[in-house]
């Protein structure tokens, strides 16, 4: 179940130092790969099936395609590496930029060499202050050494940029607007398939973890890394446990595994021996799932579609017997109303009047009318708005409601009388 | 008379280097706002007319951007901080009597605030001191959080 | 050009037109507040939502290009329920202080609210609040609690004006318009925003709290405040004991002029308009006598903002009695910039080259130091700095400093009690209406004029077939709507 491929490094002490890493073979999937012509590295990645690992699971070739095939007159593109990782139950990025962050600058330069960039930013949460000092050493260990900059890899640059508090410039468009200066406002989607673009030239933007994964499938080739995982999810993914459970943390783990196998052998089982009662299985945007059907559940994003939820960034919340949903729920519409970029109108409004709603049933003071306003407040901000932000939010009660109804209703029968 | 605001030499340097990282100017208005903050520790009217005339970008963008995100502050902020997160897999456990500990025990010198998810799930209930993660906190951690602090 | 359909009616459009356009320009009534035609997509306000067949989920019109064979549904049951809920939001924080608020009348949150609104409100949480009557300087004043956060203002100031006042700040439901500390709306475009605002949010410090929009009376005009033409609208209306009086003036949209904006000067000069002017009747003999009886020589000095019917009228006067007729235009090299801004304040000073008036000012000193007789008409050159012992007259529409001997005044109906056109910096030919109506508007310079000499020209109809035309080159029922570019003078 468990496997080393991103992760292979994280136990190492100081496998962060350009010295350590080189030891355990950092850097060595370089050589053969910058050899080959950079379509040839793309095919690689598509015929590998790599998915995208910050949550939306798309195939990471095809955007690849879109971004080195973009028409640019001055021939300047970008890469931009994701670690604004920022979803509640997701810490999985930080691992590797505080305990392999030589993997992810490989990954880069390989990914640079495939999509034709020369400059790369990896924009990580403003947060993430100590993990931003690691990575920065890291990247002039890597100046330092003649793996970036003027080197025989293709003079590659690195700019680590720091965000500043604002969950939703993990959205791509939102941390390229905010990687120009600006205020993290996700764009109006594009007419047709096309790359992102930084000051108007095509750009690839990747989640960490995506990028990590990309020296070991283009030196080992795509089969190595199909043969771990699911037909449609092959691979990997770094999953991570968080809430009522015995051993949280980050495992690296093929897709396709149990996942009530993997909350009780890998996980520990839940604290305090109590009974599981629920799990958010990826993120705090993905549709809760209730204990009777995690049995049935496979990590991968086929079978977590099939339970009207997804697999997002395979960071878990365990939620015990005696947690109370609606004290969940209003936790995360309070999360929501506070990181909605406030850019349009059923997000700004919707986040807001939904939390305000909920804390009316934290209190004890909601009516069924409040229980409709949630619902219709859910489907207005469904497929409505510029980016998946608000959607998500519209999920996140969708599945609450869905699985958790009878405690709100309890909540507006305790008032009642 | 009005304080002008400068960077300091090493910031200065800082900047020159940052000029030559990025296709346009106005791309660094977050590294520059950073420097400011971390050299005023907050963002003045003079440190955000500063940078919008070093980037040449209106002030209003540089205050609109820096009103965006959560971390940037505009006041003269207490000697600490302590954001203790308060998002679901802080909240299962604990987050809330973490929070009520601090407010108990912590003097006027620290300020205590509840943020939004950290990204350090795995080691909940936590905080941030000064920017420090401290995670996986029980009464032991807490109470060498408050030495550390000398409250 | 490509074929869609909008509610089943089929509409011919060129390929990747932009949806919200065609439906505007084919009068389709579509909700938005945040598409402006000046100032482009923003797509933050989700009004505009309309449904295309073959599309999973309503889209809106304006990120929505025209190809081929779309069919759009714009008053589908589904689609207006789409559009009910998110005005449901839109008005969730809002005050709902419409009987105290200036925009009520002309307010696209009401409007849209008795198009397809018109629920009960569900409303039962606490609002968020924020600042209220917020001088932003320039005469607005800024509600944040009524905002809609289109920002069409801060496109305006960003884009547009170019200054950089306004910004949005803050971030989810605390974003808001702001500028900065000490740094008031400073342009002079600056009350375009109020315009541009669909709500009550940004009102105008010189209008609010004086009329109810619904008890205004509205015409089509011209600025007259320099040569650019603007076109506007004036907004007045008679109270009672109160003379017809004008409350505002607003830009009309004119794509080949000003587009949708006028600059704040322009649009604050109605209160000279407005002001009070003492009435001062002419008798027609006398006047006769002193300009049509004797051989002396005569000088007459017109104001250059004058109508091309007023002009021409002065021009057929002046030749019939050999009096010499000069039009000096106004220039102001302090007002001018490269937009709407013309640095020649006298709106029609383009007419005097195809009717033939000199506007030589070394010539009219020269003829005003012999000339026995000065005629002035409105023109702010007073003469006092010229050496005559000529008598003077005064013709004008405004009490004036130092009016002197009033038995040489007479009064007559300024711009905007009377119809007329103007031929702007541009050369395009443009009509104004008549909009006020009081004891003014009796006295105009043609009925004036008409009555010294009664073989002139009667009307202004006659007036045009028997002599503008000619000096032109176009008929009056030849100028477009929008106004009619003229060929040069000597092509006419």
């Amino acid at each position: 179940m468990l496997v080393k491929i991103v992760s292979k490094k994280f136990d190492i002490p100081n496998a962060h130092t350009i010295d350590v890493a080189l030891e355990h073979g950092a850097y060595s999937a370089l050589e053969d790969s910058l050899v080959k012509e950079p379509k040839e590295l793309r095919d690689i990645i598509i015929e590998s099936n790599l998915r995208g690992k910050g949550g939306g699971g798309a195939a990471a070739g095809n955007k690849w395609n879109l971004a080195a095939n973009q028409p640019t007159e001055s021939g300047t593109r970008y890469l931009i590496v994701n670690a604004d990782e920022s979803e509640p139950g997701t810490f999985k990025d930080r691992q590797i930029l505080a305990k392999d962050p030589h993997l992810l600058i490989e990954g880069i330069i390989l990914t640079c060499h495939a999509i034709g960039a020369k400059s790369s930013y990896i924009y990580v949460r403003g947060e993430y202050e100590e993990f931003i000092t690691i990575l920065e050493g890291a990247v002039d260990e890597a100046y330092a050494k003649g793996f970036l900059g003027n080197s025989k890899y293709g003079n590659i640059d690195v700019v680590v940029h720091r965000g500043a508090g604002a969950y939703i410039c993990g959205e791509k468009s939102a941390l390229i607007e905010s990687l120009e200066g600006n205020r993290g406002h996700p764009r109006l989607k594009p007419h047709q398939p096309e790359s992102e673009f930084y000051f108007g030239e095509p750009a690839l933007v990747n989640n960490v973890e995506t990028i990590a994964s990309v020296p070991f499938i283009l030196e080992n080739g795509a089969d190595a890394y199909k043969a771990h995982g699911t037909e449609k999810s092959p691979g990997t993914l770094l999953f991570a446990m968080s809430g009522h459970i015995n051993n949280p943390g980050v495992y690296e783990c093929s897709f396709g595994h149990s996942m009530l196998d993997f909350i009780e052998q890998t996980g520990g089982g839940i604290k305090n021996g109590k009974k599981l009662k629920a799990v958010i299985p990826g993120g705090a945007s993905t549709p809760i799932i209730p204990a009777h059907l995690i049995k049935d559940v496979m990590m991968d994003y086929e079978s977590l579609r099939s339970f009207d939820s997804a697999l997002g960034t395979g960071g878990m919340i365990i939620m015990d017997e005696d947690t109370d949903m609606v004290k969940a729920l209003k936790n995360l519409l309070h999360f929501y109303h506070h990181e909605s970029c406030g850019q349009c109108t059923p997000c700004r409004e919707g986040t807001s009047w939904a939390d305000r709603v909920m804390q009316k049933f934290v209190d004890k003071r909601a009516t069924y009318e409040d229980l409709e306003i949630l619902r219709s407040v859910s489907r207005t901000m469904n497929g409505k708005t510029i980016c998946v932000f608000a959607p998500a939010c519209s999920d996140v009660i969708d599945g609450f409601l869905r699985h958790f109804e009878d405690e709100f209703i309890a909540c507006i029968q305790e008032e009642a009388c | 008379m009005r304080k002008i605001f400068e960077l300091s030499p090493q910031n200065l340097e800082k900047l020159s280097a940052l000029r030559k990282q990025y296709p346009e100017q106005k791309a660094i208005v977050l590294p520059l706002l950073w420097m400011v903050q971390n050299q005023l520790s907050y963002l003045s009217e003079e440190g955000m007319q500063f940078i919008a005339t070093e980037l040449d970008v209106p002030y209003m963008h540089v205050y609109s951007v820096a009103s965006f995100y959560t971390m940037f502050i505009f006041e003269q902020p207490k000697k600490h901080l302590i954001e203790v997160c308060r998002t679901l897999s802080c909240a299962l456990n604990g987050a809330d009597d973490v929070k009520a500990y601090f407010d108990d025990k912590c003097d006027d010198d620290v300020e205590v605030i509840e943020v939004e998810c950290l990204g350090a799930c795995g080691g909940a209930p936590m905080c941030a001191v000064d920017g420090k993660y401290k995670e996986s906190l029980d009464d032991a951690k807490l109470e060498a959080i408050l030495k550390e602090l000398k409250c | 050009m490509v074929n869609i359909s909008v509610d089943n009616q089929k509409i011919e459009v060129e390929e990747n037109a932009l949806l919200i356009k065609v439906l505007q320009d084919n009068d389709v009534e579509i909700s938005h507040f945040c598409y402006h035609e000046a100032l482009g997509v923003d797509g933050n306000c989700r009004m505009c939502m309309v449904e295309i067949e073959g599309a999973k989920r309503p889209q809106i019109a304006c990120n929505t290009l025209c190809k081929e064979g779309l069919k759009v549904h714009t008053k589908s049951p589904n689609i207006l329920k789409v559009k009910q809920e998110i005005l449901e939001l839109e008005l969730i924080n809002h005050p709902v202080d419409c009987p105290v608020c200036d925009q009520a009348g002309e307010c696209s949150l009401q409007n849209y609210y008795m198009d397809f609104g018109l629920y009960g409100s569900r409303h039962s949480v606490e609002k968020t609040k924020k600042a209220k009557h917020v001088d932003l300087g320039s005469n607005v004043m800024l509600d944040q609690e009524r905002c809609v956060l289109c920002a069409r203002c801060t496109r305006f100031t960003q884009n547009i004006s170019k200054s950089n006042e306004l910004f949005i700040i803050g971030r989810g439901d605390q974003a808001r318009v702001s500028s900065a500390p000490n740094k008031p709306l400073n342009n002079p475009y600056a009350m375009n925003v109020i315009d541009l605002c669909p709500v009550g949010a940004l009102t105008s410090k010189d209008f609010r709290f004086q009329q109810r929009v619904w008890f205004l009376d509205s015409v089509e005009s011209i600025c007259h405040g320099c040569s650019k033409g603007c076109n506007i609208t004036i907004d007045h209306n008679t109270t009672k004991f109160d003379n017809d009086r004008i409350h505002r003036y607003r830009p009309r949209r004119n794509m080949a002029i000003n587009s949708y904006f006028m600059c704040d000067e322009g649009r604050l000069s109605f209160h000279k308009e407005n002001k009070k002017s003492r009435h001062f009747p002419f008798n027609a003999s006398t006047l006769r006598t002193l300009m049509c009886t004797d051989e002396s020589k005569k000088v007459m000095l017109a104001n250059a903002s004058l109508s091309v019917e007023n002009l021409s009228i002065l021009k057929l006067f002046c030749d019939k009695y050999s009096i010499e007729l000069f039009s000096l235009p106004i220039v102001d090299e302090t007002f001018g910039d490269d937009w709407l801004r013309n640095s020649v304040r006298s709106a029609n000073a383009s007419a005097l080259e195809f009717l033939e008036i000199s506007s030589s000012y070394e010539a009219f000193l020269k003829a005003a130091q012999t000339s026995k007789l000065l005629i002035n008409i409105n023109h702010p050159l007073l003469f006092e700095n010229i050496e005559s012992h000529a008598k003077i007259m005064h013709f004008t529409t405004h009490d004036f400093e130092d009016m002197g001997d009033m038995r040489n005044i007479v009064s007559f109906a300024s711009y905007s009690h009377e119809n007329g056109t103007l031929i702007n910096s541009d050369n395009i030919i443009q009509k104004f209406s008549k909009s006020l109506h009081n004891i003014h508007s009796e006295n105009t310079l043609h009925h004036i004029f008409t009555q010294i000499d009664n073989t002139l020209y009667k009307t202004q109809e006659t007036l045009w077939s028997g002599y503008i035309s000619k000096q032109l080159g176009l008929g009056f029922s030849d100028i477009q709507k929008m106004g009619t570019k003229l060929k040069g003078v000597n092509n006419a």
